[in-house]
């Protein structure tokens, strides 16, 4: 489930989308799930509504969710086809940043390469 | 609600000066000092308890000193001096009733039955607790555009805390409120409130939007070779304490370019840090007084 780690240098709108992100991603939460409104959210977050709205919009306006009118938000269906082009380059960017940080503390690509392996089936492998 | 130069002394005593403010609606604003500073004389005189020394409060463009019927879209119980105690539940919704012409008695009816408070009910027969929750319940069934809550969560436990934050947090998602918070404690409002402001010597000394700070400011632990801290450092941050070679500091607008001529001054030790509200606060605030002498420790 979603949480918010109050001493993360992160905002929490931020926190928050991120928590959706990869609730969607270990199956915990699926396509056509209902998730809660951002009342209840913020109510069970005990956080500011503007906030869990701000990121509601933000998760919508990347089409990771949708907002029916009077029905609720729903997790939309993933398009595996589907790639956006510009969020990829932006990841992209960051993850350049990172190999930059990583060599500079003499960590090696053997060791990059086990990481990533590593975190790829820590998604998986809780969705089992 | 704009609040323009505000003045309020108390025999012959400064309490508040220039205060220059505005509340959007739909805002969480956290008002943090500490005892003494002047949270209950802010409020008093928002409310119009005090007659103000100078300044002027508006309200959709009118002055509520003038115009006296804007009065009902502020929502204030002081802490001190209120009329609450020898009345039952059922004579205090009476009297607010007529008080605030919007008041939503359903909403009052139906949240009072939830949480078992019973219309015949003496308010200081309430536990603290009790008393709590059942003034957030009337500010928020006033409808008043404004709530001033001085303390909401002072002294409650924490499972009627968490109710009234909750009862709150509903209200702002449903309507379009602004809500002042007055507290001393940073991190009990921490996640609730969109904007911090720090009143501090009869003045706002600062004013946060939060999520940009999280999103801005770092701690950041450091130890240079040499004794002396780079200029670099001293300009952009706040110095928040020394144990020997080891800095820590809070860099309100830290960004990449400062994180490189950082690295480029070669310190052995660069660290982040978790940062708290409280770290910001305390940077800053210690800073005012004390800036001579720790300049000297510097150098």
């Amino acid at each position: 489930m979603v949480s918010i780690n109050k001493t993360s240098s992160k905002p929490y709108y931020e926190q928050l989308m991120l928590g959706i992100k990869e609730d969607i991603l270990n199956g915990l939460l699926q396509s056509g799930d209902r998730l809660p409104s951002v009342r209840e959210m913020a109510r069970q977050l005990m956080m500011n509504p503007n906030t869990v709205s701000k990121a509601y919009k933000l998760l919508e306006a990347q089409e990771v969710i949708v907002t029916v009118k009077g029905k609720g938000t729903y997790v939309k269906k993933i398009d595996p086809t589907l790639r956006d082009e510009y969020q990829i380059q932006k990841i992209k960017n960051k993850f350049n940043e990172l190999i930059i940080e990583a060599n500079y503390l003499n960590v090696s690509k053997d060791e990059l390469t086990h990481w990533l392996e590593e975190s790829d089936q820590q998604l998986k492998g809780e969705s089992i | 609600m704009k609040i323009e130069n505000l003045q309020k002394g108390i025999d012959q005593q400064d309490i508040l000066q220039d205060i220059n403010l505005t509340f959007k609606q739909g805002e969480i604003v956290g008002l943090i000092g500490r005892n003494g500073s002047g949270k209950t004389t802010f409020f008093r005189s928002l409310a119009g308890h005090y007659e103000l020394d100078q300044g002027k409060i508006f309200i959709n463009q009118e002055d509520i000193q003038i115009n006296k019927i804007l009065r009902q879209k502020i929502f204030y119980i002081d802490e001190q001096y209120n009329f609450l105690s020898s009345y039952s539940l059922n004579k205090l919704l009476f009297f607010y009733q007529h008080a605030y012409a919007g008041f939503n008695k359903e909403k009052y009816l139906s949240l009072t039955k939830k949480n078992k408070l019973h219309p015949h009910l003496k308010y200081r027969a309430m536990s603290k607790g009790m008393q709590g929750l059942y003034k957030t319940i009337l500010a928020i069934c006033s409808n008043a555009e404004y709530l001033l809550l001085d303390e909401p969560l002072d002294g409650l436990d924490v499972i009627v805390k968490k109710n009234v934050l909750g009862i709150l947090l509903d209200d702002v998602s449903e309507n379009n409120r602004s809500i002042i918070i007055s507290s001393h404690n940073l991190n009990e409002l921490e996640s609730i409130i969109d904007r911090a402001l720090i009143l501090k010597h009869t003045r706002i000394q600062l004013d946060y939007h939060l999520e940009a700070l999280r999103e801005n400011a770092r701690k950041i632990q450091l130890v240079f070779k040499t004794k002396k801290v780079p200029t670099l450092v001293k300009e952009n941050s706040q110095l928040l304490h020394f144990q020997g070679r080891v800095i820590t500091a809070v860099f309100e607008n830290y960004t990449e370019e400062l994180k490189t001529l950082i690295q480029a001054e070669q310190p052995i030790l660069f660290e982040e840090l978790p940062l708290t509200l409280e770290d910001v606060f305390e940077a800053n605030l210690a800073n005012k007084n004390e800036v001579n002498s720790l300049g000297g420790v510097i150098l």
